[in-house]
């Protein structure tokens, strides 16, 4: 086509130049020139429908593979963490949906990865999602993270660190992960405010996370026994109230509270609060400084597995732990991001009738820094260093650690910047 | 029968997203901004989404701009993917589905015009590459004049009663942004420049006022130079004569000093939008305050 044209053109320039007055030949190139244009921006703009992939999804990867060493274990892992792959589109005018398979590897330091073990590839995601309801309204059901706590909703390799916070792990069980049903709703008022509601069969990536017992002979067992029928009542109803303040031109607030009640394996509820300041100089290019934190809390009640009942003991019980983190970074160079975390999860305790309160789990510290080198947007080189204290044994005898972390993320494919409050 | 608390729930509720008056138009960039006033004069109330001080691939989402959408009967951007950063994730969360792309109170005011730097492969080994062709039109005025034309179509279809004001608005603008093209060129011709610039902004800038592009200091789109870019981008300089270093205000001076101070070439800060810088705060003045600095009139 281009030929085509390039041919048009010289064709009319020969036939103008080889006619009359100047005026006339002038006028001629115009009007060629003109209509050259138009051929020119007809071909781009159909250039650009044919672009925009309407029948297929955008795919997008995401590749995580860290090394990492404990001191008190001894132990150097390396680990392709967080292998991804998210699939995403409009089903029509009403409804999208997206799938995220994960062939996923725990990161855990302190124990020695088999050196020829396979991650297990699985389904991390899958959900539908309305574009159309009114009134500011949108629904999602399937497997989805639950738009649930600040950093619980987070993939692994989109956390502004290495290690997801240990008290995310003791406190919530890690990740989002739920399955149900989620209603947002954005109400119609100058200031920003977002209201979520869900019902689902747990939250988190372990389902039972606080509540386990270390029996006489050292075992650790679930305390609260899962139902073989999920009852009704046993669904779990999930809320969040995120709100968002402009501080400026170019600071702004997050605010969010959380809450959830529902299990079964035993009754959990959960409750949370967070922050986040993003301050961004003005005409600061890529410079951005982040401060947040967020701290929580959970309490299951219940009735005792049979594996965690001591005989003549009670039958019912109630285990509560509360943890939480606090990050600071700045994005100082369109390359380099240093950061700190401090982390706490408080022990665990365990009330169990009679037998009083007992403290089943030991507290867990972390101080962190870390330094990020953003080599693009899609690609990030990331050197942490964790010292790790706790009230037991951390590996080896030891109460302390302290672990080094070297990380290479990437993405691949599609990519889109969500809006998060 | 129905609750009437509900029902008066429901009718506040209502109420507080109804609104008479002016047609509600957010734009993504102050030069948008512009042109719609330019264009709109009094039949509309129009804000921006970002201040102009901001590289657009870096945009802080804020909670006011999801508001301002979400009441906004049209949407109007760049194209191209130049708010790929932020505009779809505040379009959705705004859940107002009169502005989506598609939707009547949506405008890609890049229709029509002609695109330099499509790329031929889409592979991010040639760093972050706007798939559609660069996007920094707005700095060419002769384009602009179509995105004007495109802005009164589309307020023209929003609000055909006063069809007739934008159209003559438009051509009024476009008349004054003719006179000023004629000037500008006037005040750049024989003057020989030859540049380099931090990222591609200026192709347009350079097309419409036949300036020479030598390189840019980002060896590829999104990506910092390195020792062995920034020695090759300097001995290219030399070759063809570069005699100007252009930083786009919200970068950096860092490289763009070294590079002005090894070649010899002269070194301005200019801004790419509209209130980019203290001066440029219409787009006819921020297009003056780069013909200046290019120039070298200061």
């Amino acid at each position: 086509m281009k030929k085509q044209i390039v041919y048009l053109a010289l064709a009319a320039v020969v036939r103008v130049a080889s006619a009359g007055p100047d005026q006339e030949r002038v006028q001629a190139l115009e009007e060629t020139v003109a209509a050259l244009r138009q051929d020119v921006v007809a071909l781009q703009d159909q250039s650009r429908q044919k672009r925009t992939g309407i029948h297929n999804p955008d795919i997008s990867a995401a590749v995580d593979a860290i090394a990492s060493y404990s001191d008190a274990a001894g132990t150097l892992n390396f680990t392709a963490r967080d292998v991804e792959l998210m699939v995403q589109a409009n089903a029509d005018p009403f409804a999208k949906a997206y799938v995220v398979f994960n062939a996923e590897s725990e990161l855990e330091p302190t124990e020695t990865s088999n050196p020829f073990g396979e991650a297990s590839l699985g389904m991390e995601e899958a959900a539908i999602q309305t574009t159309a309801l009114p009134y500011g309204l949108a629904v999602k059901a399937g497997a989805y993270f639950a738009d649930f706590t600040r950093l619980g909703r987070v993939h692994s390799h989109d956390l502004p660190f290495t290690d997801r916070p240990v008290s995310l792990e003791q406190v919530l069980g890690g990740e989002d992960k739920a399955r149900g049903v989620e209603l947002t709703w954005l109400p119609p008022l100058d200031h920003y405010v977002r209201f979520t509601a869900g019902v689902v069969d747990d939250i988190g990536a372990e389902t039972a996370v606080n509540g386990t017992l270390a029996t006489a002979d050292g075992e650790e067992v679930d305390a609260f026994a899962a139902e073989e029928k999920r009852a009704l009542d046993a669904a779990m109803l999930y809320g969040r109230l995120a709100t968002m303040l402009d501080l400026g031109p170019g600071a702004v607030l997050h605010l969010g509270a959380d809450a959830a009640q529902g299990g079964n394996a035993g009754t959990r509820t959960l409750a949370s609060t967070d922050f986040k300041l993003e301050w961004k100089p003005v005409a600061g290019g890529n410079r951005l400084f982040e401060l947040a934190a967020e701290w929580l809390t959970s309490k299951a009640d219940g009735t005792l597995a049979e594996a965690a009942v001591i005989e003549g003991g009670p039958r019912d019980a109630s285990a509560e732990v509360s943890g939480g983190y606090v990050y600071a970074q700045y994005r100082m160079t369109p390359i380099w991001q240093p950061g700190v975390r401090f982390d706490l999860t408080e022990p665990e305790w365990f009330e169990a009738g009679e037998a009083g309160l007992v403290k089943v789990d030991d507290s867990r510290q972390t101080v962190s820094a870390y330094l990020n080198a953003h080599l693009s947007e899609f690609n990030r080189l990331r050197a942490q260093v964790n010292v790790v204290s706790g009230d037991s044994e951390i590996a080896n005898g030891q109460d302390t650690d302290t672990q080094v972390f070297l990380q290479w993320t990437v993405m691949l494919g599609a990519h889109k910047h969500d809006f998060i409050p | 029968m129905t609750n009437p608390v509900f029902g008066i729930c429901v009718g506040v509720l209502l109420s507080l997203g109804a609104q008479a008056g002016p047609l509600r138009v957010v734009t993504a960039t102050r030069d948008l901004a512009d042109f719609v006033q330019q264009v709109g004069g009094e039949h509309v109330s129009v804000q921006s989404l970002v201040s102009g001080l901001d590289d657009t691939h870096n945009v802080l989402m804020k909670p006011s701009m999801v508001t301002m959408l979400a009441r906004a009967d049209l949407f109007i951007e760049m194209g191209l993917d130049m708010e790929h950063g932020y505009a779809p994730g505040l379009l959705a969360e705004s859940r107002n589905h009169a502005i989506q792309p598609g939707a009547p109170g949506f405008l890609d005011a890049s229709r029509g015009i002609p695109v330099l730097g499509v790329p031929g492969s889409l592979d991010r080994g040639e760093g972050d590459v706007h798939a559609q062709g660069n996007p920094h039109w707005n700095l060419d005025p002769e384009r602009a004049k179509i995105a004007v034309r495109n802005i009164a179509a589309k307020l023209a279809e929003l609000d055909s009663a006063d069809a007739a004001a934008f159209a003559a608005n438009a051509e009024r603008y476009i008349a004054e942004l003719d006179a000023r093209i004629r000037e500008w060129r006037a005040r750049l011709d024989g003057k020989d420049i030859r540049f380099v610039s931090y990222h591609a902004h200026f192709a347009y800038f350079a097309q419409c006022f036949a300036l020479k592009e030598v390189g840019t200091i980002q060896p590829k789109a999104g990506i910092e130079p390195g020792p062995r870019a920034m020695a090759e981008l300097m001995a290219r300089m030399s070759r063809e004569g570069a005699n100007l270093v252009v930083r786009e205000s919200f970068f950096s001076d860092r490289y763009p000093k070294v590079v002005a101070q090894r070649t010899g070439a002269r070194l301005v800060a200019v801004p790419i939008q509209v209130g980019g810088m203290p001066g440029a705060d219409t787009y006819i003045a921020m297009i003056d305050m780069l013909v200046t600095a290019f120039a070298g009139d200061q």
